[in-house]
């Protein structure tokens, strides 16, 4: 197993303390002040055992990073950080993570120290740190490196880690008010009303059982009765495509500049609550990125949120094909939601598409907060939490 | 007990001891003082209580205030000792500053620098022994703050780092991007751990002690050591020692340390002498007899003291002698002691440093020097002995006119001065004399002097120190009173007594102060002298007709006569216990003052010689004699025709070289097996013996035998060809990382801009067919193995372009 190089360097403290000693070793030389030779090597004594120690404390130990999944704006999540000693003797004392985190296109990245308990020989230990950030988009974290200036202080040697990461962070997720699963709703009770009335007659035969009341006498199936001795009706299949289709239609338009984080917020929202339901809608994204997903689950959720911490509005934003993957002429039945950018006819036209019955929310028309609650980013009442909860812990 | 709350105690103590030490090493402890109340006041105030703090800027003010003040006296004194106390009170001064700023790890690394320069100001000034063990547990505690101050650091920048985000996420001005909380993890230290720390840091100090040690015994040195900035003015240019009988109550004994005295036969420092009576340090003779109203007084005469008087002691060759050397401690007073007749040692260096003085019999230092440093003072002294193992009784009598004898005929002015006495005074006493001289046949004044010496102690006289319940009558001299009457007294009485009583038979006598005895150090074979050995005794003068064949024979007296030693004072019955401690002290004490504060030359290449820690081996590679002579044994060894040497020593070399060589391909084997563990992991039983016999030789054939028959995962060559062109790009596969973590690692550590996209994907397509070979145990068509060499070749070419700009 090949461990990364141990460098070291003198610290301000070391740098002080050398000043010192040189200054006592000079004088103790050309005076041959033989108390200040002792006091010279008592000296000299840390500065060498700190190097060589803190050099011992690095030696075969790694560090391995652990980030959440998904991360969100405005989400606190912990950068985990696991380091395992594999020396079998000797325990880790005073080793020092320091991190870097910043935008992936940042000119610099700030730092973040966390202190490592001892490690005991052959044994790991999980230290972090927790992290909120306010943007979406593309972070890096790293190159980390792992530091130990055992036991005084004078001496660091350090380890660099090569284990640059980047990740997307998605837009923050808000909290849907209950206008918006009203507004579900009824799309889905008028679509599926429209299919009751259309599959009445024509549906396919799925079963027979006893008359209730309130069931079409139309239905009642007058020989089986006869055989049971009691009213039966025909039971059709039902209509199972009744699923949600959700288009974001991020078009590059000036009056919505201002709208469209907050659409992608409510967009991240909304996604984020069907991909764990049952009913997993179809989605359709797009802006300078397409994305098209018939079955929004889990692991299709991951991905979307990686397109939906970059995307962009862009002025061909492939609307059309998205529709007509998602909306085939067959089912134009299904609940169709499109938040966008434009206004339905704006799209349609320039799409080149027939109108539908579905809902279309247009961002710089109507306001948003009718349907959810933007999350309110603020990091200051997101540490001052965490620093009040170590204060009643302590 | 947390970092936080221990280190404001560390540091107070580290404080108070490095003020300790300097007011040590200064003599004034006021330092120590401020430096403790400051500490102490701030930690209340500052930190406790949170009243006030001073702002940096205040601190700073004061700062340079107080330096200009400290800085501006030096102007008006060239005394270099001012200038040290000047700089030891500012340092405290400038410590006290800094304690009552806000406390962070800066400012309290900055008190342990004050602080340590403080211990720098106290050394140059020489500390004790106290103050050396003082030093030792300085640097103990200083090492242990150290060590919390390094915690207490980490946790102040988490801390800091904590409150800067929090600031900086309540701002109002910037809106920040992120926020960043770092979790801080309570150390739990298992038992496991916390024992190793200790044991850590035992082992931690032991190596610092040991180090230093060594290094101040081979740092190299001139024979001239440090004995501190301070002077004093020499006590007096004559000497003004006087002995007054007066009628104090009680003396008490006083254990203070005056000297060491050591004994060894001469050549030999290892070979201690032990005298076998109490050794009698003479300091100087009270020749002058003086009345102070009811008192006898013997002082000093300087008027009889003439500059020509003063001589180097002459280097004379005696049959038997031993060395004695004596460490004085610490004093203004220019007398130096020794038991009789001294010579001076070979020892060169010493010569210019003392002189003796002849008609005293008295051994001072250089007179010249109008100033003794407060140092121990140490000098050696050649001292004959008899046969039977004891120092002289007598020695011969020297006078200022080259060989006259002191007697009324030849040297009528000093027998006079010799012999002076107020008869009329004394009157029992001269009684006596008179008796015990007429029982003398023939007038001898050596007999007449014993016989007197003897009667003090014939159990008519008893020795003590405390008067309170003698009934004593002033109206007679103290003497004359302490002779007719009480018989109670303490040396000065008696000698006075004796040499009264001789003066009256016309005996000239004198009276000498200095040491009898002390107490013998089990731990340094030497003697402790203290205040309580203080001793008087008498030194007649014998004439050399009175002379015994004896004395002349041994040396003890000559032509002109002898100074015979008689000590009249019956022994004590003080009994004095010196415990084993007592004498470890004092060893301790002794070997501090040699070992450590005088260290020297001489003494260092004493102790690193082979003698005494065989150390020379490693001496010895320093010194080019030492090879040149031992290459030329060896060079006459070779050639000596049938000397065994002749077959043995280049078969001893041969033998070391082959053992060199094998340890050497060892280690490299070694080292590289444990690159190649992987690759010897897929090789069995044979296999695995020829590659690594052969990576002794070549390791790029026992690389190919690894990769012909062992065919180890990692050694699928595109991917190792791979990894290598990633690792020269500064990519490093972690030995946690799967395969493909790594790849995507890769693909992920840069922006995805489009030449680095195809970083990742260039990288995952190799992946993907090494997972291919290695996992799905297939082998790759000519399309997927043309694909790979694209891939690798792209990478390459990518790698380069990238590292270029």
């Amino acid at each position: 197993m090949k461990y990364p190089r141990r460098h070291t360097r003198i610290t301000y403290e070391g740098l002080s303390f050398m000043s010192v000693l040189a200054f006592i070793i000079l004088g103790a030389i050309i005076r041959q002040v033989n108390l200040l030779m002792l006091l010279s090597g008592l000296m000299i004594a840390p500065f060498f055992f700190n190097w060589r120690i803190s050099m011992k404390m690095l030696e075969r130990v790694i560090g391995v990073r652990r980030l959440p999944r998904m991360i969100f704006a405005g989400s606190p999540f912990t950068v985990g950080w696991r380091l395992k000693n594999s020396r079998t003797r000797i325990p880790s004392w005073g080793l020092r993570v320091v991190d870097r985190i910043g935008r992936v296109d940042a000119k610099y990245l700030d730092r973040v120290t966390v202190l490592v308990p001892p490690i005991a020989p052959a044994a790991e230990t999980d230290v972090g740190y927790q992290c909120l950030l306010v943007k979406r988009g593309i972070y890096q974290l790293g190159p980390a490196q792992i530091s130990s200036a055992f036991p005084v202080g004078l001496i660091r040697s350090k380890i660099k880690l090569q284990n640059v990461e980047t990740f997307y962070v998605a837009p923050a997720i808000g909290r849907l008010h209950r206008s918006w699963d009203q507004m579900t709703q009824s799309l889905s009770r008028g679509e599926a009303k429209k299919q009751r009335q259309q599959r009445s007659e024509t549906g396919d035969f799925y079963a027979l059982r006893p008359w209730v009341t309130g069931d079409n006498p139309r239905q009642v199936h007058w020989r089986s009765s006869a055989r049971h001795g009691d009213l039966m009706v025909r039971q059709n299949e039902q209509q199972q495509d009744r699923r949600l289709v959700l288009i974001l239609d991020l078009a590059e338009t000036s009056q919505a500049e201002g709208d469209i984080e907050m659409t992608l917020s409510l967009m991240a929202t909304i996604f984020k609550k069907y991909s764990v339901g049952r009913g997993q809608p179809a989605v359709g994204v797009c802006g300078d990125q397409q994305w098209v997903c018939e079955h929004l689950n889990g692991i299709a959720l991951a991905a979307l949120m990686e397109v939906l911490a970059t995307i962009q509005p862009a002025e061909s934003n492939g609307f059309h094909d998205a529709w007509e993957s998602l909306v085939p002429a067959s089912a134009r039945a299904r609940s169709v939601i499109v938040i966008s950018t434009r206004s339905q006819e704006q799209a349609f036209a320039e799409a080149d598409l027939p109108t539908f019955r579905g809902k279309w929310i247009d961002v710089t028309r109507e306001d948003l907060t009718r349907y959810f609650q933007p999350p309110s980013i603020k990091p200051g009442e997101f540490l001052n939490q965490i620093a009040k909860q170590l204060e009643n812990d302590a | 007990m947390s970092v936080e709350r221990t280190l404001p105690f560390l540091i107070l103590a580290t404080v108070a001891l490095s003020g300790l030490l300097l007011g040590m090493g200064q003599g004034d402890f006021e330092p120590f003082f401020v430096a403790v109340l400051g500490v102490s006041a701030s930690m209340i105030l500052v930190d406790w209580l949170k009243w006030f703090r001073l702002p940096n800027w205040v601190a700073n003010l004061l700062a340079v205030l107080v330096t200009i003040l400290t800085v501006s006296n030096f102007y008006f004194t060239n005394d270099s000792v001012r200038h040290l106390l000047g700089v030891g009170k500012l340092l405290v001064y400038l410590q006290t500053i800094l304690t009552f700023q806000k406390k962070s790890a800066r400012v309290y690394w900055q008190v342990m620098v004050l602080s340590l320069l403080q211990i720098v100001v106290g050394a140059v000034f020489n500390l004790g022994f106290e103050g050396g063990v003082l030093f030792i547990i300085y640097m103990m505690i200083a090492g242990v703050t150290m060590m919390v101050l390094h915690l207490y650091q980490d946790r102040q920048l988490v801390k800091l780092q904590n409150e800067a985000s929090l600031r900086l996420s309540n701002s109002r001005r910037r809106a920040p991007e992120y926020a960043v909380w770092t979790i801080s993890t309570k150390p739990a230290l298992q038992r496991g751990v916390l024992r190793r720390m200790v044991v850590a840091f035992l082992i931690f100090a032991s190596g610092a002690l040991f180090f230093s040690v060594l290094l101040f015994y081979f740092l190299p040195r001139d024979n001239t050591s440090w004995a501190g900035p301070k002077e004093m003015p020499m006590q007096a240019t004559g000497f003004d020692e006087k002995v007054s009988m007066n009628h104090s109550d009680l003396i008490l004994l006083s254990s203070k340390l005056q000297m060491n005295v050591r004994y060894w036969y001469s050549g030999d420092e290892q070979k201690t002498f032990q005298p076998s009576r109490d050794p009698y340090l003479r300091g100087m003779a009270l020749s002058n007899l003086e009345i102070d109203g009811n008192r006898t007084k013997w002082v000093a005469p300087p008027y009889q003291i003439y500059p020509s008087d003063f001589r180097p002691l002459k280097m004379e060759a005696t049959d038997r002698w031993v060395t004695q050397e004596i460490v004085l401690e610490p004093t203004d007073d220019p007398l130096l002691y020794t038991a009789m007749p001294p010579r001076f040692t070979s020892v060169g260096e010493f010569l210019t440093d003392y002189e003796w003085c002849w008609p005293l019999g008295a051994l001072t230092r250089q007179r010249s020097a109008e100033k003794i440093t407060v140092s121990h003072f140490r000098y050696r002294l050649k001292i004959p002995i008899l046969s039977s193992g004891e120092f002289f009784s007598a020695y011969p009598y020297v006078a200022r006119d080259g060989l006259v004898c002191l007697t009324e005929e030849q040297d009528p002015g000093n027998y006079k001065w010799y012999t002076y006495l107020d008869r009329e005074r004394y009157p029992t006493l001269v009684q006596v004399a008179g008796e015990i001289g007429s029982r003398v046949t023939g007038n001898n004044h050596n007999s007449i002097a014993r016989q007197m010496e003897a009667y003090f102690k014939s159990g008519q006289f008893s020795y003590t120190l405390d008067y309170r319940d003698i009934d004593r009558d002033e109206a007679l001299d103290s003497v004359e009173d302490f002779f007719a009457n009480h018989r109670s007294g303490h040396c000065e009485y008696y000698a006075s007594a004796l040499a009264l009583m001789l003066r009256s038979q016309g005996i000239p006598s004198r009276l000498v102060v200095g040491y009898r005895g002390g107490d013998i150090n089990g731990f340094g074979g030497h003697l402790d002298v203290e205040a309580q050995h203080a001793h008087a005794w008498v030194e007649a003068y014998i004439r050399p007709e009175d002379c015994s064949n004896y004395l002349m024979q041994t040396g003890q007296a000559n032509e002109t006569g002898a100074w015979l030693r008689l000590d009249p004072t019956p022994s004590s019955d003080t009994n004095d216990q010196v415990t084993s401690a007592d004498e470890a002290l004092d060893f301790a004490k002794s070997l501090w003052r040699d070992y450590v504060l005088g260290l020297q030359a001489d003494t260092q290449t004493r102790i690193v010689s082979a003698d005494q820690l065989n150390l020379s081996g490693a001496l010895r590679v320093l010194d080019l004699d030492w090879w040149q002579n031992s290459l030329g044994r060896l060079r006459e060894d070779l050639q000596e025709p049938n000397g065994w040497k002749r077959y043995a020593v280049p078969g001893f070399i041969i033998i070391m070289l082959a053992l060199g060589l094998v340890i050497y391909l060892r280690e490299r084997a070694v080292r590289q097996n444990r690159r190649k563990k992987t690759e010897y992991g897929s090789l069995r039983g044979v296999r695995r013996g020829i590659a690594r016999a052969l990576n002794l030789v070549s390791p790029k054939l026992s690389g190919w035998v690894v990769r012909e028959f062992g065919g180890r995962a990692d050694e699928v060559p595109f991917y190792r060809q791979m990894l290598e062109y990633l690792e020269q790009a500064g990519f490093h596969k972690l030995p946690q990382q799967t395969h493909r973590e790594f790849a995507e690692s890769v693909a992920h550590s840069l922006p995805k801009n489009e030449p680095l996209n195809r970083l990742g994907t260039l990288t995952k397509t190799i992946t993907d067919s090494y997972y291919l070979v290695r996992f799905g145990h297939g082998k790759l068509d000519d399309q997927q193995t043309k694909t790979v060499e694209i891939a690798l070749h792209d990478l390459q070419e990518l790698l380069q372009q990238t590292a270029n700009s």
